[in-house]
């Protein structure tokens, strides 16, 4: 006799219909080998559907952190496109790169230039990033967003430094993030000042963008009196929105 | 969030970590179950589905596309596991002689505390003993409730592989529950 063991598992389970069933009806009523097999099946299939679900835990605090820190030890963007740069000396600084898979058009530079940037944080100026984080965030923006991202900041008589609209619960990207986020609004804006208050990764109208917020006086040493958004694309650093209001 | 995984994965190989950090909650529990189920462990399991979320982030530049995400990262989660039971086997012969503060493998599994409120330890303990490759369909099937098509895909294994093992594995678990000693019979597969 043959047995229809390819056919039991579904039979089981009830995800078997059809001629299928009928057949192995038809095999049960004859076979007292399958009849057993089936009822045993049957059990261990009830035993199983008994476990409860596990009691939940966090994974993604312990994996994004562990993710975190071996960027920030590499000093690169994920390995997919990392490029590793190698410091010399303290001032010097010589990126190589050793594996640059594309990952679609047009990143490709800018991501290079923003690790190279990493590496050397000081040139084109005396100002650098320390201090400066990148916010990430999952909000979409679009014009309206981007506007009330700039109110955050009007009427505020002593804008500091430091990010006083900044969402405190938002995770924070590495400093190399930070460095290419600053990197891709100046690539896409040549007037960008260059000295953003606050930095954030997000997107816009459904793109993935980073806005950068800069608080300026009226002259160098004064009081901030206007505040500015700045939008890029992330992959490509194109400019895509930009609004400015008086503090 | 509700943004599907097409988008937050899209967003996660552009190196947006807070979108890889979505796929991770998203995920997060029905990969440790299926760790923890497989492992019987609940550390273990935790270390394997870290693990996996790791492997996966890495990875994400190979992933192409052509295959449900769920499918691709349970391949990688079921890699894990096996990976931690080959750990495990080793672990005694690794320690045997040293006189650390190790403890012994403990013969059955610690529980998951939810099975000690549902009552199901002995299930989770008959899951433990039988062979892994049947354990593992068994878990994709009954546990996860995922179809027999995708677990071939996840296992990388012909349907009629998976059919027969989830078969011959429930019999093994419904064995090993009434405490019938050894590999339950009628757990070879037949040559599929």
């Amino acid at each position: 006799m043959t047995h229809p063991d390819d056919l039991l598992a579904g039979y089981v389970d009830g995800s078997l219909s059809g001629a299928d069933r009928t057949a192995v009806d038809a095999h049960l009523r004859a076979c007292a080998r399958c009849r057993e097999e089936v009822e045993f099946a049957g059990s261990g299939r009830a035993a199983l559907r008994r476990l409860p679900d596990p009691e939940a835990l966090d994974l993604a605090g312990p994996v994004m952190a562990r993710l975190g820190a071996e960027e920030t030890e590499a000093a690169g963007p994920p390995a997919w496109y990392r490029v590793a740069g190698i410091a010399a000396a303290a001032v010097i600084a010589i990126a190589v790169v050793v594996a640059f898979p594309k990952v679609g058009s047009g990143p490709s530079d800018d991501r290079r230039a923003a690790t190279e940037d990493a590496a050397a944080p000081t040139v084109g100026g005396a100002e650098t990033l320390s201090g400066l984080t990148l916010e990430l965030q999952q909000t979409d923006y679009d014009i309206a967003g981007v506007q009330a991202l700039a109110g955050e900041y009007v009427g505020r008589t002593t804008p500091s430094q430091t990010a006083a609209g900044s969402d405190a619960t938002a995770p924070i990207g590495t400093r190399a993030q930070a460095v290419r986020a600053r990197s891709c609004v100046t690539k896409a804006f040549p007037d960008f000042p260059g000295t953003p208050t606050r930095l954030i990764s997000a997107s816009f109208e459904g793109t993935p963008a980073y806005l950068a917020v800069v608080l300026e006086g009226p002259a160098p040493g004064q009081p901030a009196d206007t505040v500015s958004v700045w939008v890029a694309d992330h992959a490509t650093c194109a400019p895509l929105s930009f609004t400015t209001a008086r503090i | 969030m509700s943004e599907p995984d097409a988008i937050l994965l899209r967003r996660a190989r552009q190196g947006d970590a807070a979108a890889f950090g979505g796929l991770v909650e998203r995920h997060q529990t029905r990969i440790y179950a299926v760790c923890l189920r497989i492992l019987a462990h609940p550390d273990e399991a935790r270390d394997a589905s870290q693990e996996a979320f790791i492997t996966a982030y890495r990875k994400l530049g190979q992933f192409r596309g052509d295959a449900a995400f769920t499918t691709w990262l349970h391949r990688i989660a079921v890699n894990a596991c096996y990976d931690e039971l080959r750990r495990a086997k080793r672990r005694p012969k690794l320690h045997a002689t040293e006189s650390d503060d190790r403890a012994p493998e403990p013969g059955p599994p610690s529980p998951d505390p939810a099975d000690e409120v549902a009552g199901t330890i002995d299930v989770a303990r008959a899951l433990a003993e039988i062979p892994e490759d049947f354990r593992v369909v068994l878990v994709l099937a009954d546990v996860e409730d995922m179809a027999y098509d995708e677990i071939a895909r996840v296992l990388e294994v012909p349907v009629g592989t998976v059919k027969s093992r989830v078969h011959r594995g429930r019999i093994a678990l419904a064995k090993a529950l009434a405490g019938e000693p050894g590999r339950a019979p009628g757990t070879s597969e037949g040559g599929r």
